[in-house]
């Protein structure tokens, strides 16, 4: 991620926050007129939050169409102009650099500033320059607003893969942390997917594989399985590749509910045992979010028979929310909200109809390629899409007609 | 006004510029002869599938064996790939100087088909040079799992090599290798996707030792550096990658 | 006109190789006329080794230096058939490093060992040193005494390179001084050590 703090006009101390009414009046898709070939013809433009340390930290992302690309932008007011400074980034490559960007007064921004602004087509141009890695960005990009976002179905959701993205994604934050899931908005996520595993001493962790190693870890000397040590030892010795430690799901579903506005949690589960501790967490949280008035499901994960008959074993599991990557009759025995297939088995919108006419929910996973995102999006019938890329499924959700 | 030589400027007597010429001239011929000299003692006891060495004797060449890789962690996670992939070669001599040479890689679930033409020549009575290129096709099929999946594709392969052949029986090889990705396609499902979008796919270095081993057979020890975007093995974990990903090969084959 | 013996030499031997080459062929002999005896060799030593690989415990707990010091042993068994190249087994035991720690009153120390079982080739270089080569795997150890203890294990692909020197004692022994890299790639933990092994003809 390059540092893109060295934009002085960005940083003038006569520079203001962005209130919530221009926010919104800015996202939409917008049609691109300059450097299409580099980002291709549209960009979907939408406002994310996340609390970090008391302090609410709004971002701007842009999710465009070609080559998996993003940017993630802050944005402030000066003498009528908004401004908006970040960074963009292809996931395809490992290409990225700084952008910024401005909305003139005479090019949208005196209306979007005011308290009723009226968005209508070619209303707001957003022109700017973007760059390669650190060097000062000199190419010139332009995008004009064309339409407010799709929203329909409202249910839908973009869930990323462990939190965020994997390791190999190369994020500037770790898979499956705390620091993930305070990022994951500004990739275009409305949901995530976390791996829950236990320590030695029985605490819920969030943890993908099932040995500790240096694709997940810095190297510390311990190895092995995870369940082999207590939570202090791991709490001690191991830190996570960009130097988180490993949350419990405590902290991590603390972050969701506190920290964020995500509104879908997937809890996979990755090891065999009893569900009981994960579903009275579960249980827990879902009262805290009622409480809050926040829209949150959190759902516990079945992958396959063993967690299923675990899962069944549970008093009242037919009133606890789960997810099941199963079979339908598996779905209908569990009573699970959500039924998942992997997307190896493609769209099947009679089976995901099926599933609908029973008040169920269906979402596929782990879907990468670009145009299996698209056909899926376009196609399907699914109410949410698991993906490590949630700016692609993003983009697709929202500029679709 | 003729030019005069004094004495002391001749080397032992004979002009110097005469000299030189002439000593030129015979390296120019010498040069010639040694690497036109075929070096038919060469014998098919000391075949050799990797080295650079022209057919002139034999008609056909091949060796079975298979090959070890290992798959980078941070890209296939807990799935590395430790099962060895048979490998099979054939080489079979158009003329003195050109060899069709095919490939079969079998591992099951995944196998790549190449064949190409090869140009060799000897450089000097120890030193071999060859240059070819190959087509290759690869297909796999996955239905278990949960899986319901079958690709192929279509690469091809640009490769030199520099041979080395000792005063002992160990021939050396260093092979260089470029890929070009020229199409993929997979099935999911019902869900299609390909792509004919040639791209540069990235190198391969290969160092190949080849020598007599026990009883009369010869043997090929091959290390390689794979430096690809995608790599045919790994299909069905992932398509291309976002850069280029290192792997490390062996080979072991068994000259027949 | 007179010529110089160095001139007349040089004249006459780039004259005479290229009809030399021709010829070449009859001058070759194959290696296949000569009979091979076959043996199984023995070595069995030890050294010292040192880790090279960085390891950065977690920030202000760590108490002193990471140790990456410690003895090395090797047992290896050669199949010689006849020819340059050698195949065999080779296993020993080494510690990679260890470390001590201390986190407010609680101590513990940190220690990591490794197994090796590898295939080995080996092919003489020059007279008395040859270079060996191995793939195979690691056999990892963590042992953890920190908040209770915990001894535990996993595997690791993992190779070696070696050049030894075999100074001969007798007809079937020899002493071996060699200079040893190992990897065990998938932790990426490398290993240089320095051992004196004792050669042993077994069998021939």
């Amino acid at each position: 991620m390059p540092d893109s703090a060295n934009w002085d006009l960005f940083n003038a101390p006569a520079a203001k926050r962005l209130n919530s009414t221009t926010r919104s009046a800015m996202e939409g898709v917008y049609t691109i007129s300059t450097s299409t070939d580099f980002f291709g013809e549209l960009v979907a433009v939408k406002w994310n939050y996340a609390i970090k340390g008391g302090d609410t930290t709004f971002h701007i992302s842009g999710f465009f169409g070609k080559d998996i690309a993003y940017f993630i932008c802050e944005g402030k007011q000066l003498n009528g102009s908004i401004l908006l400074n970040g960074y963009w980034r292809k996931m395809v490559s490992t290409e990225t650099g700084i952008i910024r960007l401005t909305i003139k007064a005479e090019d949208g921004a005196t209306n979007l500033l005011t308290a009723a602004p009226v968005v209508t087509p070619g209303s707001i141009t957003v022109d700017g320059v973007y760059g390669n890695g650190q060097s000062d960005p000199q190419l010139p990009i332009s995008f004009t607003y064309n339409r407010k976002l799709n929203r329909n179905p409202t249910q839908f959701q973009i869930v990323a893969h462990r939190s965020g993205g994997r390791t190999s994604d190369l994020l500037p934050v770790s898979e499956n942390s705390v620091e993930m899931i305070l990022k994951t908005p500004e990739f275009g996520s409305t949901g995530i997917e976390i791996d829950v595993r236990f320590t030695k001493d029985g605490v819920p962790i969030l943890y993908h594989d099932n040995k500790l190693n240096l694709r997940e870890i810095q190297k510390c000397g311990l190895i092995g399985p995870i369940e082999n040590y207590t939570y202090q030892q791991l709490s001690t010795f191991v830190r996570l590749i960009h130097g988180e430690k490993i949350p419990t799901l405590r902290e991590a579903l603390n972050a969701v509910v506190y920290q964020t506005e995500l509104s879908f949690v997937w809890l996979d589960t990755k090891y065999v045992g009893s569900l009981k501790p994960v579903a009275a967490i579960q249980k827990e949280f879902l009262q805290i979010a009622a409480t809050r008035g926040r829209k949150l499901d959190i759902l516990i994960g079945l992958p396959g028979k063993d967690q299923l008959n675990q899962f069944l074993a549970l008093p009242d599991y037919a009133n606890t929310p789960s997810l099941c990557e199963l079979s339908i009759e598996d779905v209908e025995k569990t009573n699970a909200k959500v039924w998942a297939p992997r997307f190896t088995e493609g769209t099947q919108n009679d089976q995901v109809d099926r599933i609908h006419a029973q008040g169920r929910r269906a979402f596929v996973w782990t879907v990468d390629v670009p145009e299996f995102i698209t056909r899926f999006t376009n196609e399907g019938h699914f109410d949410g899409i698991l993906s490590n890329f949630p700016s692609c499924v993003a983009f697709n959700y929202y500029v679709h007609q | 006004m003729k030019k005069v030589i004094k004495p002391s400027k001749l080397k032992n007597n004979i002009p110097v510029s005469y000299g030189r010429f002439i000593f030129l001239l015979l390296a120019a011929i010498n040069l010639s002869i040694t690497t036109s000299a075929q070096d038919t003692s060469f014998q098919s006891k000391h075949a050799a599938i990797f080295f650079p060495y022209p057919m002139y004797k034999e008609k056909w060449r091949s060796s079975i064996g298979f090959t070890l890789m290992t798959t980078p962690e941070d890209i296939t996670e807990e799935v590395r790939l430790r099962v060895p992939c048979g490998d099979y070669r054939l080489l079979r001599r158009i003329n003195n100087h050109f060899i069709l040479d095919s490939r079969l890689w079998f591992q099951v679930l995944q196998n790549h088909l190449s064949t190409g033409i090869r140009y060799s020549k000897p450089l000097s009575k120890n030193l071999y040079f060859s240059a070819g290129d190959d087509i290759g096709f690869w297909f796999g099929v996955l239905k278990l799992g949960g899986f319901n999946s079958k690709a192929s594709g279509v690469l091809n392969y640009s490769h030199v090599s520099l041979g080395y052949k000792t005063k002992k029986d160990l021939l050396i090889t260093f092979k260089a290798q470029v890929s070009v990705n020229l199409h993929y396609q997979a099935v999911n499902g019902a869900d299609k996707f390909s792509s004919e979008q040639a791209y540069y796919n990235g190198e391969t270095f290969t160092l190949a030792l080849e020598q007599p081993f026990y009883n009369k057979k010869h043997l090929t020890l091959a290390i390689s550096a794979i430096n690809n975007y995608f790599y045919w093995q790994t299909w069905a974990l992932f398509y291309k990658t976002n850069r280029k990903v290192f792997y490390p090969q062996i080979t072991v084959g068994f000259i027949l | 006109m007179y010529i110089s013996k160095t001139i007349f030499v040089a004249v006459v031997m780039l004259a005479v190789m290229p009809v030399n080459n021709l010829f070449a062929q009859s001058n070759v002999k194959t290696d296949t006329v000569v009979t091979r005896k076959q043996s199984f060799v023995l070595y069995v030593g030890g050294g010292l080794a040192g880790y090279t690989t960085t390891i950065n415990p977690t920030a202000g707990i760590l108490q002193g230096d990471v140790s990456k010091i410690s003895p090395v042993g090797t047992f290896r068994i050669m199949w010689h058939p006849g020819y340059r190249l050698r195949l065999g087994i080779e296993t020993g035991y080494t510690n990679f490093y260890s470390y001590h720690v201390k986190n407010g009153n609680v101590s513990g120390k940190v220690s990591l060992d490794a197994i090796p079982l590898l295939i080995v080739w080996s092919m003489p270089v020059v007279k008395r040193v040859s270079i060996f080569a191995g793939l195979g795997s690691y056999w990892l150890t963590t042992r953890l005494n920190y908040d209770g203890q915990v001894k535990s294990k996993t595997f690791s692909l993992g190779s070696n390179i070696a050049l030894s020197y075999t100074q001969p004692l007798s007809k079937t022994l020899g002493l071996a001084a060699e200079a040893k890299w190992m990897n065990a790639f998938e932790t990426k933990d490398n290993l240089l050590s320095l051992e004196v092994l004792l050669v042993w003809q077994i069998f021939k």
